[in-house]
């Protein structure tokens, strides 16, 4: 197991490196000019061009990968070129509200997609399924932005139940900062629950044609113990797959729910970055997000270990 | 503005104008211009390539834009925005009327096809760079898209964000090596009442500001205006240095336009300025 871990670990390093190269060429192929955007409108050619060399940025994008991969392997993932402050402060100061939809989105959806589809399942082809998947498909189908303006207008402007917008943080007040997570995470919660809970069902159908299940039944064993102990515990395998990748896809879609409800996280850090071409803050998020990503998968690979005796690294 | 509307926050400075009807006899909410130059959105055209670095097709673009369709397209309301034709904007201490008879006479497309083939126009293309983050710029960039196509000129729209919009509006060259004709963008309209200080306002070419154009009387007048001794002169000046714009072109206007802001009714002691909200004194009753 700790071969397997280091080897996947070695693996990783390479990963990130491939991506640093990647996202620092991208990012120098688009059109836009970070200097030209910090001198704004009025500055003239020859102001842009000054403040471009004070940057760094008219050296050879060999020296400029060179100079910040290097801060990166000392763990200093740079400063940022429009407000001057260090990559890693900013990402720090905006991680706990995107940490905190992120978590609430899985507390919220793990649970209620694993009973749909567990249900679903179980009640394969009655009516149940049917409204159980068809929510499924709707969820999957709807933008986050579209849930996510649907939501503010009947819970927020109609009802008045819920905050609009905005962002609590947990040490100020933990009762608000749990309300204003509410509507954001059930936005990003809606397309996440379809997909595990379509994953679920499907893979829970073909674990209860198995001989086992029937012999558990044959058994007088009561559906809920059949279900639960011996269907999902086989069924696990693709499930904690999918929420591993699901969380991946929660990373990106907390860009549009936090643009939607003003909070102040990780995905408006990117935003605003990359539209005044902050080349630090962009390269500094996403290798922490590939990092983040390629750890989970790493995790996600381990948890097999426990959810499948057969299955050892 | 649902944050306004549900009371979680007291004031929003520019209030979208696709919002305004949903605060429109609210009593909950009050909108206000606190800035009564507004902003102004003008095209700079490039000077040095082809084909405006003719007068004449300069000329034609004064013909081509009619600022009412530019500003409607946007903002709806008429109360909201007005077309103007003095250099230093309308409503500001150096506003005049020298030499805007092509403003007068409004919208003629005839006479820009015209004047473009005065100026030799040859076929080759004119590229808009349409600013796709602002929709006033976006929806301005259309139009003058589809009039200059109607005037006869190849246009290529290209779309970009702002960054993208700096970043190449700063190449000098023709099209074909990744140039441009024209960008549009906007400044306070307090900002154009100054000639000294609005950096596109010089003419100095190469060495000014984007769009780069050349004339040496504007310069001697933007001198002059500079130096005079009071506020008469320097009007006099303007009158004079607008006399002279319109007629070599530096740019032009797509419009001057009002932006409300939008508060909570009971809120108390906004003062309106060009430019800036000062909140010092601002209270709830």
């Amino acid at each position: 197991m700790a071969s397997y871990i280091l080897k996947r670990l070695g693996s990783t390093a390479l990963v990130l490196f491939l991506v640093s190269i990647l996202v620092f060429l991208l990012l120098r192929l688009a059109p836009g000019d970070p200097a030209a955007v910090i001198a704004g409108d009025n500055a003239s050619p020859e102001q842009i061009a000054r403040l471009r060399a004070m940057l760094g940025l008219d050296d050879a994008l060999p020296i400029q990968f060179v100079r910040w991969f290097g801060q990166v392997l000392q763990g200093n993932l740079g400063v940022s070129v429009y407000s001057n402050e260090p990559v890693l402060s900013l990402i720090g100061q905006r991680a706990e509200a995107t940490l905190s939809i992120t978590f609430t989105t899985l507390l919220i959806a793990v649970p209620l997609a694993v009973t749909m589809g567990v249900v679903a399942a179980n009640r394969a082809g009655t009516w149940v399924d049917r409204a159980l998947m068809l929510f499924a498909v709707a969820g999957f189908s709807l933008p986050a932005f579209v849930v996510g303006y649907l939501l503010v207008y009947v819970f927020a402007i109609q009802l008045q139940v819920m905050p609009v917008q905005g962002y609590v943080p947990i040490a100020e007040d933990v009762g608000r900062w749990a309300w204003h997570l509410v509507l954001p995470a059930v936005t990003l919660g809606l397309i996440y629950t379809a997909l595990i809970a379509r994953i679920t069902r499907a893979t829970m159908i073909e674990v209860l044609s198995e001989d086992f299940i029937r012999t558990a039944r044959a058994k007088g064993l009561p559906m809920k113990r059949i279900l639960l102990r011996h269907a999902l515990r086989n069924a696990g395998v693709p499930i904690v797959t999918v929420i591993g990748i699901g969380i991946a896809l929660l990373i990106g879609g907390v860009v549009v729910t936090e643009t939607v409800f003003n909070i102040p996280g990780i995905g408006r850090l990117v935003v605003d970055a990359i539209a005044r071409r902050d080349y630090p803050v962009i390269q500094g998020v996403i290798l922490v997000c590939s990092a983040i990503y390629v750890l989970l998968n790493l995790l996600t690979d381990l948890s097999y270990t426990l959810i499948d005796p057969r299955i050892s690294y | 503005m649902s944050a306004l509307l549900a009371g979680e926050i007291d004031f929003i400075e520019r209030l979208s104008p696709e919002m305004a009807p949903q605060v429109a006899g609210n009593p909950r909410i009050r909108t206000e211009v606190l800035n009564n130059t507004g902003s102004i959105g003008w095209l700079r055209i490039n000077h040095l390539q082809a084909p405006f670095n003719n007068v004449k097709a300069r000329q034609a673009m004064l013909a081509l834009i009619d600022q009412n369709a530019v500003m409607q397209a946007t903002f709806g309301d008429p109360k909201s925005y007005k077309p103007c034709g003095s250099l230093f904007g309308c409503g500001t201490t150096m506003e005049n009327d020298a030499n805007i008879g092509w403003f007068k006479a409004g919208q003629n497309i005839a006479r820009a096809r015209q004047l473009f083939q005065e100026a030799g126009y040859s076929g080759q293309p004119v590229v808009i760079m349409q600013q796709t983050t602002s929709p006033v710029m976006s929806n301005s960039a259309l139009l003058i898209a589809q009039w200059l196509r109607q005037a006869g000129v190849t246009v290529e729209l290209v779309p970009l964000d702002w960054a993208g919009i700096v970043a190449r509006r700063a190449r000098r060259g023709p099209v074909s090596d990744g140039g441009w004709s024209i960008f549009l963008t906007w400044a306070s309209g307090s900002a154009y009442n100054n000639p000294i200080t609005l950096a596109g306002h010089a003419a100095t070419g190469e060495r000014g500001w984007f769009g780069w154009p050349e004339d040496a009387r504007h310069e001697q007048l933007r001198d002059a205006w500079a130096n005079a001794p009071d506020m008469a002169a320097r009007q006099r000046i303007a009158r004079d240095m607008q006399e002279n714009a319109w007629n070599f072109v530096p740019h032009v206007y797509l419009g001057q336009w009002f932006d409300s802001a939008a508060m909570r009714s009971d809120v108390r002691g906004i003062i309106g300025l060009p430019d800036l909200v000062p909140f010092w004194n601002v209270a709830r009753s």
